[in-house]
């Protein structure tokens, strides 16, 4: 009579217990994946290599900024996104100057058709953006609309969806950077909610930090 | 029936997508690319075998009425499993197949195989018949994958082959050339099947 409960149950203990485990042992490398994911996705979009990150989140947004070793800001990444994507939601990564002109954009996820509304990932697509800010008359609409914008042939709604994303992202800019007179000193900043200390000392030495990481899952291990 | 034809029935005779007709939802969502359909036919033979080897172990502990909800408590395991190491180990498949790994769950392949097959026979004849129907899905996925990305990007495995000679025809990439050339190679498998057997 209760024979099926109880091997039902002894399954789902052993099955809770292996999951566990495989949890333990991926928990670390996944992190350290992400985490690397978006070093590298910043890496990618600045014409300059980056090294020192501090991150902030201010109001739901999430800033990355790049500075030199000596302090000074040299560029500001955001993350950003539209839901008006043809196929839902596309998450991107905006690398501004400090004066908020783009240097260039990554698309980090989205669901548009391969080899169509994807496009707008492509190198040769991001170039119309590259210099272009929030101030200097650029329309920041599809030219079907009655905007600056090229459209990818055959994709107007992924090409809407990316300028919608990119403004987003130009808007959080104002909104942390102000309008005309961008602060590029420190401590200038207004509206800091929370600098999150850890990510940006792991941002800052990439290597040891992993090498910590690593060491700590040895001895996780061995423990 | 010869352990040798338990592992190769799977290949072209019983293939689960050309000829027991399963599993179709990843099959024609995810192969877009030949390393996609790699990828998913890997992670599918993996929880394939992993299932077929426990319900085998275990079927006859399982009593009848609850055996349905055990098979998918092993399977949901091996799927988290897989799931947790692509995370883990390829940021590059995780992108791709995203969403698909975790429905591996719901592929008919893997408790179909473990209703039809695993829980009546021995442990040996269960991991050929789990590797057999794995490598069978892995191959029509690629075949499939491969098709599509040559006849819509040009490429196979991001090599290029057709790029600069044939202009990509984008609809073999899109959900249509998926059902096209699916339906084109079961046409094919089907003829040759019997002719074979005339």
């Amino acid at each position: 009579m209760l024979r099926p409960v109880f091997v039902l149950a002894v399954i789902c203990l052993v099955a809770s217990t292996l999951l566990g485990i495989v949890n333990q042992i991926t928990i670390a490398p996944i992190a350290e994946a992400q985490q690397q994911l978006k070093t590298q996705a910043l890496g990618d979009i600045f014409p300059f290599a980056v090294e020192n990150v501090t991150t902030a989140k201010t109001g739901g947004a999430t800033y990355y900024e790049v500075r030199s070793g000596a302090g000074e800001l040299k560029g500001i990444g955001i993350e950003t996104f539209t839901e008006q994507g043809y196929s839902g939601r596309i998450d991107i990564l905006l690398a501004l100057s400090p004066e908020g002109k783009i240097f260039d954009y990554k698309v980090l996820s989205t669901k548009e058709t391969p080899g169509l509304g994807i496009k707008i990932a492509d190198g040769e697509y991001r170039k119309q953006f590259h210099g272009k800010g929030l101030s200097d008359g650029f329309a920041w609409k599809v030219k079907k609309d009655g905007g600056d914008v090229d459209a990818v042939t055959a994709a107007t709604i992924s090409s809407r969806a990316i300028a919608d994303a990119i403004h987003r992202g130009l808007e959080r800019y104002k909104d942390r950077y102000g309008a005309t007179s961008p602060s590029p000193a420190k401590g200038a900043v207004k509206g800091v909610d929370a600098v999150t200390a850890a990510t940006a000392s792991s941002f800052s030495t990439p290597n040891s930090a992993d090498q910590g990481k690593a060491a700590a899952r040895k001895l996780q291990f061995l423990g | 029936m010869h352990p040798y034809q338990e592992f190769t029935k799977g290949i072209v005779k019983e293939n689960p997508v050309l000829r027991l007709l399963l599993g179709f939802c990843p099959t024609l969502a995810v192969t877009t690319t030949a390393v996609n359909g790699l990828g998913m036919g890997a992670a599918t033979t993996f929880v394939l075998l992993g299932s077929n080897i426990v319900i085998s172990l275990l079927a006859r502990y399982i009593p009848d009425k609850v055996r349905i909800p055990c098979y998918i408590v092993v399977i949901a395991t091996f799927v988290t499993i897989v799931d947790l190491l692509i995370q883990a180990f390829s940021q590059e498949l995780n992108k791709n197949l995203g969403i698909f790994i975790p429905l591996i769950v719901v592929n008919c392949i893997i408790l179909g195989r473990a209703e039809a097959f695993a829980n009546r026979n021995r442990l040996i004849p269960a991991i050929l018949d789990g590797l057999g129907m794995g490598l069978g899905f892995t191959l029509a996925l690629m075949v499939l994958a491969s098709i599509r990305e040559l006849l819509g990007n040009g490429t196979i495995f991001s090599i290029p082959i057709l790029t600069g000679t044939l202009p990509p025809i984008i609809v073999f990439i899109l959900p249509p050339g998926a059902f096209l050339t699916l339906g084109v190679m079961i046409a094919a498998v089907v003829y040759f099947e019997k002719k074979k057997g005339a």
